[in-house]
C-alpha cells in the first residue's frame, strides 16, 4: 500500500542507511561526472592517487611536469593522477500489475523503500540520482540531479507510483538508453517476468551507451516456492486471462521454468558485465541492499 | 475366502471417497491473483504425462487402501489348505459341534467373565460363519442324538436350552465323538468339520477306559484322508476359589444321618466354611474346618421331629462355581419294597404271602391293592390274581410303562380283559393222576438259575393239573409239551411276569414252596435292585430311566439326566447329584491324549487364539499388511516432491 505524503519519508530505511552509508557505494566502470566525487573519472585529474607518466607535448600544461624527473634525466615528464568523479545514478523502477503482487508487501512497494533508500545513500555522497517510472500510460523521468531537494523530489514520485497496466520494461528501458545521454550507473528494479531475449537486448543497448547496469529482481516468497494445498484458479494481474490447475501437479514444471528464465537473465548479465541481484520481499531492506553495498564498497 | 462380518464390506464403497474428495476439490477451487503466469502456462503445457499417471496411481492407491481396511474389518478369513486368494468356496457339507455339557463345563472361563460353555459356543459361532453355507449339526455328550441347526443362532433359543444348556452330568467324550464319526458316516457326509469343545476334564476322556475307541477315532479321521477335520478346542476355567463337595458314604443310624463327605478345594489355606444343611426343607447350619486340598467331613445330622422319609441338601459357601457346591440325599425306609397284592384265591393268596414275607424288615405287604384306601403306584411290585377292570389295567399299563414290575397269576378272565398285557391260552385241566410236568428252564440266569452252591431247583418234581398258558414275552420255563410255564415280558421300562399255573393243590404242586419261594424272592430281589437307587448321578442310565420323575427343589421342567436335585417318581424320592468325576479337577495333558489321537487332521486350538489358528484362520493381518504397503507405495510418490520442494524452496 502507497504511503501518505507525509510519511514518504519511510521509503528510506534508516537501518539500511545505517548499515550501508558508512563506505561509498561505488562503480564498476568510470562516470563521466561533472564535479569531484568518489568515483573513478576516465579523465586525469589532480587526485593524491598516480596514474602514469607521459612525455610532454608543447602546449600542454607545465604545472603537472615533474621537475625532479627533469633534473635527473634533464627529460620533460608529466606526472599524471586519477580524476575522481561524481555519478549519475539512475533508478528505473518497473510499474506494471504484476508487480502489484506479494504479501504482506507488495514488489512495488518493497522496491519503492529500495530505491528511496538507494537515492538518499548516493546524495549523500555527492552523486546525482535519477529515477524512470516504466507504466503502461506513461513514462515519468525524472531527471538525475545532485541537489537535495531531489530526495523529495524522488520520494514524492515514488509516493504517486502505482502498478498497473502491461508490463513495457523492454521497450521502456530502451527509450531510457536513448534519453540518459552520459554514462550513468542504471539501477533496473522489475520482476523482470519478459522473455529473457528482449530483454537481454535492451541490457546490450544500455551497456552500448557506456552505462552500468544493476537489475534488482524483486521475487515474492510464494512465487519462488509455489507451495498450495489444493486446485486453484491463478488469475493474470496484467492480462486477466486465468487458468485453473492442480499446483501440486505442475509445480516442479514451474519452478524448473522459472529457474531456467533466471539463469538467461544471469547469463545475459555476466556477458554483458552487469549486476544481477534477486530480492525475496519477505527479507528486510538493510538485508537485501547488504550483498549490493558489499560489491559497491570492495573497488 | 469369506467374511465373519460380512455386513462391513458395504463400507467398500468408500473407496470411491478419494475421488470424491478429488472432485469436490476441484469444484471448490481458491483463486489467486498470480504475476508469474508465463511460468504457469508453460508448466501447465508441459506438464508431464508422468505427473498425470502419479496423479491416477495416487488415487487408485489411495482407494486400495480404504478396499483393504473396509475388508480387514470384514475380517476374512480362509480355509488352511486353501489359498486365501482362492476366492472359490470350498465348504464343508456339514459344521459339527461335539459340546461337551459336563457339569465342570459351567465353571467361569480364565480368558472371560463368560462360562466355558458359552465361551465355547461363541468360538463354535465364529467358525460356524466361516461356512454361511454349510449345515450344522450338534452331538452333546449327554443325549448324543445328532441336532440339526437352521443357523446357529437357534441354539441360544429357550427350547433347544433342554439340549444344549447347562447340565449336572458327566461325559464320555470319546464315546460321543466315536458315535458322532458313526452317525456322520451312515449319514454319507463328504466333508465336515468338527469341532470339539471340551474343559478336556479328565474324567471326560478316562484315556485307559477309552483307549481303544480312541484308537478307531484315530483311524476313521485318518482313513477320510482330509475330509474330516477335527478340532478340539481347549477351554481354560478359571483359577478363582472354588470348593467342591461329594458323598463317598453314607449311614443312617439312631435318628440321625451321617454322610461321609470329601470336601475339595483351590485354595491353600485353613478355612472354616458355614455349610447349610436343609433337611425337608428347613435350615441347619454347621461349620466345617476346611485343610487344603481335601477335607473328609461326616457331620451328623439329627432327623428327629422330621417325618420317617425325606431329603437332606448341603450346601458350601458360594464361589466362583457354585455348581459343585451342593449335595443330595434321601433318607428314611427307602430301601423297604413295598409289595401290593390283589389275588382274588385265597390258597394262592396265603402262599403269595408266605413267599413274599420272608424279610419282612426289608418288605412291605399290602392286600386288597385296588382299594380306595391304597395308592397303588406308591408300590414297587404288583402280584395279581384276579378279574381285572378296564380301569385297573389302564393304571397297570402306566405302572409298568414308568418301571414298575408285575406277577401275573391267570383268573378266570384272563382271556377277555387284559390282553393287552398278556393273551392267554385256554384253561387245560388234566385229571387227578395225571398231570403236566416241565422239562426245560434257564438254569444258568433269571428266577430259575441254579442256587449258588450249583444246586438245581425241583422244577421237574412240580405236577401241574390246570394250566392257562401265557403266550406273550420270553418264556423262562417249558413243559413237556413245549409249552411255556413262565414268560418275561419287557414292557415299556417295567417287567411282567406271568404263571401259567396258581400256587393251589386244585391246580398244581406249586405251593409246595421248593420252586415259588425262590422264584417269588428273586422277582423281589429283582424289583429291589431296578428302584434301587440312593445314588443316582446326573446322566447315567438310571438318571435317564427317570425320565418322568418331579423335581422337588428344581424347575418343574428339570430333568434327573440334567439337573441334580431332589425328585419323586412313583411316590418315592431320589436324590441325584452329579459324578464324583466333575468335582475333580484333573485337566488331561494334552500330549497323552495327542499320542493316541495323532491324525494330521486333528488340531489342538487355545481358546484365546482359536480364532486366528483354526484350519480356516482369519487373514485379517494380510490385509492389513496390504493396506500399509499401499500407504507406503502412496507415500512414496509424494516423497520425490517433497525432496524436490525442500531442495528449491530457496533460490
Amino acid at each position: 500500500m502507497a504511503l501518505q505524503e507525509s510519511k514518504f519519508l519511510e521509503y528510506v530505511d534508516r537501518k539500511a542507511i545505517a548499515r550501508i552509508g558508512g563506505n561509498p557505494l561505488l562503480t564498476n566502470f568510470a562516470m563521466e561526472g561533472n564535479v569531484s566525487g568518489h568515483h573513478k573519472s576516465n579523465h586525469k585529474g589532480s587526485s593524491v592517487e598516480f596514474a602514469e607518466y607521459r612525455e610532454y607535448t608543447e602546449g600542454e600544461d607545465p604545472r603537472q611536469m615533474d621537475w625532479k624527473v627533469l633534473a635527473r634525466t634533464d627529460k620533460y615528464f608529466l606526472k599524471e593522477f586519477e580524476a575522481e568523479t561524481n555519478l549519475r545514478a539512475h533508478q528505473v523502477l518497473d510499474c506494471s500489475a504484476s508487480m502489484n503482487f506479494g504479501k504482506p508487501i507488495s514488489k512495488l512497494e518493497y522496491a519503492k523503500r529500495m530505491v528511496g533508500t538507494l537515492t538518499y545513500a548516493y546524495l549523500n555522497q555527492g552523486d546525482a540520482v535519477g529515477l524512470s517510472l516504466l507504466q503502461a500510460s506513461e513514462h515519468s523521468v525524472l531527471p538525475a540531479r545532485r541537489n537535495p531537494s531531489q530526495l523529495h523530489d524522488i520520494l514524492s514520485t515514488l509516493g504517486h507510483a502505482k502498478a498497473s497496466g502491461d508490463d513495457q520494461l523492454v521497450t521502456q528501458l530502451h527509450q531510457v538508453a536513448e534519453t540518459v545521454k552520459s554514462r550513468a550507473l542504471l539501477l533496473v528494479f522489475s520482476d523482470f517476468f519478459e522473455d529473457p531475449e528482449i530483454i537481454g537486448d535492451a541490457i546490450h543497448h544500455l551497456r552500448d551507451r557506456k552505462h552500468e547496469v544493476v537489475l534488482f529482481n524483486l521475487m515474492d516468497r510464494q512465487e519462488l516456492e509455489f507451495v498450495f494445498d489444493r486446485p486453484t484458479r491463478f488469475i493474470d494481474l496484467e492480462g486477466g486471462s486465468s487458468i485453473l490447475t492442480e499446483p501440486s501437479i505442475i509445480r516442479d514444471e514451474y519452478l524448473k521454468q522459472m529457474r531456467e528464465h533466471m539463469n538467461q537473465i544471469k547469463k545475459i548479465c555476466v556477458e554483458t558485465q552487469s549486476s544481477f541481484h534477486q530480492v525475496v520481499t519477505d527479507a528486510e531492506i538493510d538485508e537485501a541492499l547488504s550483498v549490493f553495498s558489499f560489491q559497491r564498497t570492495q573497488f | 475366502m469369506s467374511f465373519l462380518q460380512p455386513i462391513a464390506l458395504a463400507g467398500i464403497i468408500l473407496a470411491a471417497t478419494p475421488i470424491l474428495i478429488h472432485l469436490l476439490n476441484l469444484m471448490r477451487h481458491r483463486r489467486e491473483s498470480w504475476a508469474a503466469m508465463r511460468f504457469l502456462l508453460k508448466a501447465k503445457k508441459s506438464s508431464s504425462r508422468m505427473s498425470k499417471i502419479r496423479r491416477w496411481l495416487t488415487l487408485l492407491l489411495r482407494m486400495l487402501s480404504i478396499c483393504s481396511l473396509v475388508i480387514l474389518f470384514a475380517r476374512p478369513i480362509s480355509v488352511g489348505n486353501q489359498s486365501f486368494l482362492d476366492l472359490a468356496t470350498k465348504e464343508p457339507e456339514l459344521v459339527l459341534l461335539i459340546l461337551d455339557r459336563s457339569s465342570s463345563m459351567q465353571k467361569k472361563s480364565a480368558d472371560s467373565s463368560k462360562t466355558l460353555l458359552q465361551e465355547g459356543l461363541e468360538k463354535f459361532s465364529l467358525l460356524s460363519k466361516s461356512w454361511p453355507n454349510s449345515k450344522i449339526a450338534v452331538m452333546e455328550t449327554l443325549f448324543a442324538e445328532p441336532i440339526f441347526l437352521d443357523k446357529f443362532e437357534t441354539i441360544y433359543s429357550k427350547e433347544m436350552q433342554g439340549f444344549i444348556g447347562p447340565t449336572d452330568s458327566g461325559a464320555n467324550l470319546p464315546e460321543t465323538i466315536n458315535r458322532s464319526l458313526t452317525w456322520l458316516n451312515e449319514a454319507e457326509i463328504g466333508q465336515a468339520e468338527i469341532l470339539v469343545i471340551s474343559d478336556q476334564q479328565e474324567a471326560s476322556w478316562q484315556i485307559n477306559e477309552n483307549s481303544e475307541i480312541l484308537k478307531s477315532i484315530n483311524e476313521t479321521i485318518n482313513n477320510k484322508q482330509g475330509l474330516w477335520q477335527l478340532g478340539f478346542l481347549d477351554l481354560k476355567p478359571t483359577k478363582a476359589i472354588n470348593y467342591s463337595i461329594h458323598c463317598k458314604s453314607y449311614l443312617e443310624e439312631a435318628g440321625t444321618a451321617n454322610p461321609t463327605l470329601l470336601i475339595k478345594g483351590n485354595q491353600r489355606d485353613q478355612e472354616r466354611l458355614a455349610v447349610r444343611i436343609r433337611i425337608n426343607g428347613d435350615l441347619l447350619l454347621m461349620n466345617c474346618e476346611f485343610t487344603y486340598p481335601s477335607t473328609t467331613w461326616t457331620p451328623s445330622i439329627p432327623l428327629t421331629g422330621h417325618p420317617p422319609v425325606g431329603w437332606i441338601s448341603i450346601t458350601l459357601p458360594e464361589d466362583s462355581f457354585p455348581g459343585d457346591n451342593e449335595y443330595y440325599f434321601t433318607y428314611g425306609n427307602q430301601s423297604i419294597l413295598k409289595i401290593g397284592i390283589a389275588i382274588k384265591d385265597s390258597e394262592t393268596e396265603r402262599f403269595v404271602v408266605a413267599a413274599s414275607s420272608l424279610d419282612p424288615d426289608r418288605t412291605l405287604l399290602s392286600k386288597n391293592l385296588f382299594s380306595k384306601q391304597q395308592d397303588p403306584s406308591e408300590h414297587d411290585l404288583l402280584i395279581i390274581q384276579k378279574d381285572l377292570t378296564k380301569e385297573d389295567l389302564g393304571f397297570l399299563d402306566q405302572f409298568l410303562l414308568k418301571g414298575g414290575m408285575v406277577v401275573l397269576f391267570p383268573s378266570a378272565k384272563t382271556n377277555n380283559e387284559n390282553v393287552k398285557l398278556q393273551t392267554w391260552s385256554t384253561n387245560e385241566t388234566k385229571s387227578q393222576d395225571d398231570f403236566f410236568t416241565l422239562r426245560e428252564w434257564n438254569k444258568n440266569e433269571g428266577v430259575f438259575a441254579n442256587t449258588t452252591n450249583g444246586k438245581e431247583l425241583p422244577l421237574s418234581y412240580l405236577k401241574i393239573h390246570q394250566r392257562v398258558i401265557p403266550q406273550l414275552g420270553q418264556p423262562l420255563a417249558f413243559y413237556a409239551d413245549g409249552q411255556s410255564f413262565l414268560t418275561r415280558k419287557i414292557y415299556g421300562q417295567g417287567v411282567l411276569y406271568s404263571f401259567s399255573t396258581l400256587p393251589n393243590l386244585d391246580w398244581s404242586s406249586l405251593g409246595e414252596g421248593f420252586v415259588f419261594v425262590p422264584v417269588i424272592q428273586r422277582i423281589i430281589d429283582e424289583c429291589r435292585q431296578k428302584s434301587d437307587f440312593e445314588f443316582i448321578e446326573c446322566g447315567d442310565n438310571n438318571s435317564l430311566s427317570l425320565n418322568s420323575a418331579l423335581s422337588i427343589l428344581g424347575e418343574k421342567q428339570d430333568k434327573p439326566s440334567a439337573q441334580d436335585g431332589i425328585y419323586k417318581d412313583l411316590g418315592k424320592l431320589f436324590a441325584v447329584n452329579r459324578p464324583a468325576g466333575e468335582t475333580v479337577d484333573n485337566l488331561i495333558v494334552k500330549n497323552k491324549l495327542q499320542d493316541i489321537v495323532c491324525t494330521e487332521h486333528a488340531s489342538w486350538n487355545d481358546a484365546q487364539t482359536a480364532t486366528s489358528s483354526f484350519k480356516r484362520a482369519e487373514i485379517w493381518n494380510f490385509f492389513l499388511i496390504l493396506m500399509i504397503i499401499f500407504l507406503l507405495l502412496e507415500g512414496a510418490l509424494s516423497i520425490p516432491q517433497l525432496t524436490k520442494l525442500l531442495g528449491n524452496s530457496r533460490v
